[in-house]
């Protein structure tokens, strides 16, 4: 018999078993006769620790329980932060220019200790993006490929400095070797990646540079997006 | 009651607590192993997550914008926005030249405002003129291309559906290249359509361009009389002329054709025949060129004051026949555009203009009467000018997914001459779109101690085809070292080879892909000398060519002062037309860059041209370069010499205007007169570092010379 099926099958002891606890706290001063003395601890508790994630980029940060710091922790605990953007986002890029980075910064803002930390990249998809004149690109294939990338975690003693590619020392230079299509679709969760003390923070540095191989004109105009999912876990 | 229960024991309160107390345990014990195994992380039971969905990274757009006084033109194509591709785009209307007739004696300007308006600014803008020929009106069956000449205007509405030409009936006319040793037993067929009764419709002269003066000899000529009939005119010892009854400046179209021969002379309007004569059965023996809009009737009868057609022409046709009666009806009888050609083209015709064309294609062969031109121009900044050796044919058909024209050599005595001699290059790449079915090979460039093609004392860094049609670049380091390519090249089609010489090795690509390389080879001779394009060196080499000249074409030629990358060769090899080439070259900074797209007649080496930009209020002189405001053209400065010039690239906040100012030189022939010079002026941004580019062509803007 499983536990499950004894303790429902004990179903009607356990009711009867709490209803008696419960009547004895309220009736005992005055049931179990005679002298007596007492002390009453009415306010002894019992609490669950808190486990929660916070992610800021610049002036954004938002928070596993999706509703800002503190509120309600409910069974899911995660957060969509639609208004963070690690990979910057911005319309201007050209080929082999100038590299842009993005620092997050990870924070365990419940009161219990982490002792594993992930992060979780999503399938990378292109599309064409308007800019301001609305102009858009033609030729999405490949797109992925073609925007250099790295993720370093830059926390403070951190032994292990880069994320993607994995390797215990500081990131690579950027090139084509390593691209949004290599990111996408893969979970860290080990080493390199730093498990968070509560209070404690760690940083992560994005380095994104669309790569000069996206030498066609046909390359202008495009969006590349992946989504990153952080976490913690007890 | 149930029976077999036992019988309830007393109890004591104390015993109850402690039975209740030994339960309480176990409930607890349960209750916190099913949490655990409820937990889904098992022994991590809490975990916190968050996601950043929305993480983009996106790619910029780098967009030109280019605005004359009377159009604006996108690089998309497309006006303000759009889907970025090519980003490359003809601007159909408008023109960053002069309109109208330059002078000789007075300089005219144009201006067009250069914008950046995508959101990524380029780091360089050119100005160029990527091809100059005048503006034609092609033979699709006999090849002898039409030239416009004065007040004419392309793809006016034809007949049949068609399109056509509208002349001014005061300068607008055009003349055929080709000259035509005594056409006889022939048929003139043409479409016309005018409200005048005046003005030459078709003719043959002995003299190229007959607006001049009068031809010695000029009949077999089709006109209006100031009546408004059709009249056809041929000389044979006297004067002929057949006459229509009715009038034909009706406003409508009209087919005419007319003939001589056997059968004596016919004239018919719209299928039918209106006037016939059984004499004479042959015209005057001349040599002439044919034209179009216009005939030299002096000395004939019933002729108009106005030589010049005013209205429409279109379907222009000699057919080396005498068209029967049926013949000529069934032609007229066609209803539609496809079956009035498909009734041409069954005649066999000797010439076929449509006059549909758009006037926006140059033809750059010689032009009749005009002096020849063997300069062949440098578009880099070093002026190492070729010059065409051996009567060469410049203007001859190029790559046609350039759209371009370039050079064909005999194989056995024609060459290009460079004027700059250089001293040793290293580190450097060759480029040239070459084309040839020999089966004896021959050098397509090489690099000797010679300007000439005398002897050299050295001679290295040569490209040449094998008699089998196999690709070979040597250098000389010490030995002479040659790569191969494995596959031939000698199949009459247009391929693009580079060829590169550095610390990267000793490589060989043709159309875009490498075939052939060492990396142990990375110089080349050390000496100073000459490039030759057509012409090399190859004496006692291994499968040296059987003669070292080519039999074949050439253009777009190159050498580009480093090893080319993949990407690099790739765009060139992409590139889809002539002034895409030029942007792309110019970003290379070309020690010599010969796009081999000269006219064969010095049409555009008449015109003189300066080029100047204004940013905020500061002017500086682009061509010539120097500070401050352009001098007033001069013949120091023409047209081919222009090539591709940098002006300061415009940003989204900051405008470029580039003022392009012509004048006609006083030396230029009166034969070339009137033609529509086709310069090409392009402007693009770019730069090296990130490759994308944008431009906007102007291929359509001429001015008339």
């Amino acid at each position: 018999m499983s536990v499950v099926s004894r303790i429902t099958s004990n179903k009607r002891g356990l009711i009867a078993s709490l209803a008696a606890v419960a009547a004895l706290g309220m009736t005992s001063a005055y049931t179990l006769g005679g002298f007596s003395a007492s002390i009453a601890d009415p306010t002894s508790t019992f609490s669950s620790a808190t486990l929660q994630l916070s992610e800021g980029v610049g002036a954004t940060t938002c928070y596993s329980t999706g509703t800002g710091a503190g509120g309600t922790v409910t069974a899911t605990n995660s957060g969509s932060c639609s208004g963070i953007n690690v990979l910057t986002g911005t319309l201007d890029q050209v080929p082999g220019g100038t590299a842009l980075t993005s620092t997050i910064t990870l924070k365990n803002v419940g009161n219990m200790p982490a002792s594993v930390a992930n992060l979780v990249t999503g399938t990378c998809t292109a599309a064409a993006a308007s800019d301001d004149s609305s102009y858009a690109g033609s030729d999405t294939t490949g797109f992925c490929g073609k925007v250099d990338v790295t993720v370093a975690n830059t926390t403070s003693g951190a032994t292990d400095k880069c994320v993607y590619p994995t390797q215990a020392a500081a990131c690579p230079a950027l090139s084509n070797t390593y691209t949004l299509a290599g990111l996408a679709g893969t979970t860290f969760n080990t080493t390199p990646m730093s498990a968070l003390a509560a209070n404690a923070t760690a940083t992560y540095v994005v380095t994104v540079q669309l790569d000069s191989t996206a030498a066609t004109n046909a390359d202008q105009g495009l969006t590349a997006t992946l989504p990153f999912t952080w976490s913690i876990s007890q | 009651m149930d029976t077999n229960r036992p019988p309830t024991r007393a109890t004591s309160p104390a015993l109850a607590l402690v039975r209740l107390w030994r339960r309480l345990t176990v409930v607890g014990i349960l209750c916190a192993l099913l949490l655990s195994l409820a937990s889904p992380a098992g022994a991590a039971g809490f975990n916190a997550t968050t996601a950043s969905a929305n993480s983009t990274f996106s790619s910029g757009t780098m967009q030109l914008k280019a605005t004359t006084s009377s159009t604006t033109c996108y690089s998309t194509g497309t006006g303000s926005g759009g889907t970025v591709s090519t980003n490359s785009a003809t601007c159909a209307s408008g023109s960053p030249i002069p309109s109208g007739s330059l002078s000789p004696s007075t300089s005219s300007s144009a201006s067009t405002t250069l914008s950046s308006v995508g959101n990524a600014n380029a780091p360089a803008s050119t100005v160029s003129s990527a091809s100059c020929g005048v503006a034609q009106m092609s033979d699709v069956t006999g090849g002898d291309t039409a030239l416009a000449f004065g007040g004419l205007t392309y793809q006016a509405s034809g007949p049949l559906g068609s399109q056509a030409v509208a002349v001014d009936g005061s300068t607008g006319w055009a003349e055929t290249t080709t000259s035509y040793s005594n056409p006889e037993g022939f048929t003139e067929l043409i479409w016309f359509n005018t409200t005048k009764a005046s003005g030459g419709i078709m003719g043959l002269g002995s003299q190229a361009n007959p607006t001049t003066s009068t031809p010695a000899d000029h009949d077999r000529q089709l006109w209006i009389d100031p009546s408004g009939r059709l009249v056809w005119g041929v000389y044979d010892n006297a004067v002929y002329e057949l006459t229509s009854t009715a009038t034909v400046d009706t406003g409508n179209w009209v087919m005419a054709a007319a003939s001589v021969g056997t059968a004596g002379m016919q004239l018919y309007v719209n299928g039918s025949e209106v006037n016939s004569s059984p004499t004479p059965t042959i015209a005057q023996n001349y040599t002439g060129w044919w034209s179009l809009g216009y005939a030299s009737l002096a000395n004939w009868s019933d002729i108009p004051t106005n030589y010049y057609f005013s209205g429409s022409i279109a379907q222009a046709a000699v057919i080396p026949s005498q068209l029967t009666a049926a013949q000529v009806s069934s032609l007229y009888s066609d209803t539609t555009l496809a079956s009035y050609t498909a009734g041409i083209e069954a005649l066999s015709p000797t010439n076929y203009w449509p006059l549909n064309d758009t006037g926006a294609v140059p033809y750059e062969g010689a032009v009749p009467n005009a002096t020849a031109s063997t300069t062949l121009a440098d578009y880099s900044s070093n002026s190492d000018t070729g010059t065409a050796i051996g009567g060469l044919t410049i203007g001859a058909a190029g790559p046609t997914t350039l759209g371009a024209s370039g050079i064909s050599l005999n194989g056995s005595s024609e060459y290009v001459e460079t004027a700059k001699s250089y001293a040793n290059p290293e580190g450097f790449s060759v480029a040239t779109w070459f084309k040839t079915s020999s089966t004896t090979g021959g050098t397509i460039l090489g690099f000797t101690s010679s300007q000439t093609n005398g002897a050299p004392t050295n001679s290295d860094r040569t490209l040449w085809l094998d008699s089998g049609g196999n690709l070979i670049w040597e250098v000389n380091n010490g030995t002479v070292d040659e790569v191969t390519s494995p596959g031939a090249y000698n199949n009459g089609q247009w391929h693009f080879v580079v060829a590169e010489i550095g610390s990267s090795g000793q490589q060989l690509w043709v159309d875009g892909v490498k075939v052939a390389s060492t990396i142990t080879v990375t110089s080349a001779q050390n000496y100073t000398g000459y490039w030759h394009l057509g012409w090399g060196s190859e004496t006692g080499w291994t499968n040296a060519p059987t003669t070292p000249y080519l039999t074949g074409s050439l253009a777009e030629a190159a050498v580009l002062p480093a090893q080319l990358s993949a990407a690099q060769i790739s765009l060139l090899y992409s590139a889809s037309s002539t002034a895409a080439v030029a942007l792309d070259m110019s970003e290379l900074s070309p020690s010599a860059y010969w796009p081999l797209q000269d006219s064969a007649s010095n049409v555009c080496g008449t015109v003189e041209v300066t080029v100047q930009q204004t940013v905020g209020t500061t002017n500086t002189c682009v061509y010539p370069a120097g500070t401050g405001s352009c001098p007033s053209p001069s013949s120091s400065y023409l047209l081919t010499g222009l090539a591709s010039r940098s002006v300061t690239a415009p940003t989204s906040s900051t405008a470029v205007a580039v003022q392009i100012t012509m004048e006609e030189s006083t030396t230029s022939s009166t034969a070339i007169a009137g033609l529509h010079m086709l310069p090409n002026f392009a402007f693009g941004i770019g730069s090296t570092t990130n490759i994308w580019s944008a431009q906007v062509d102007f291929p359509y803007a001429w001015a008339e010379l």
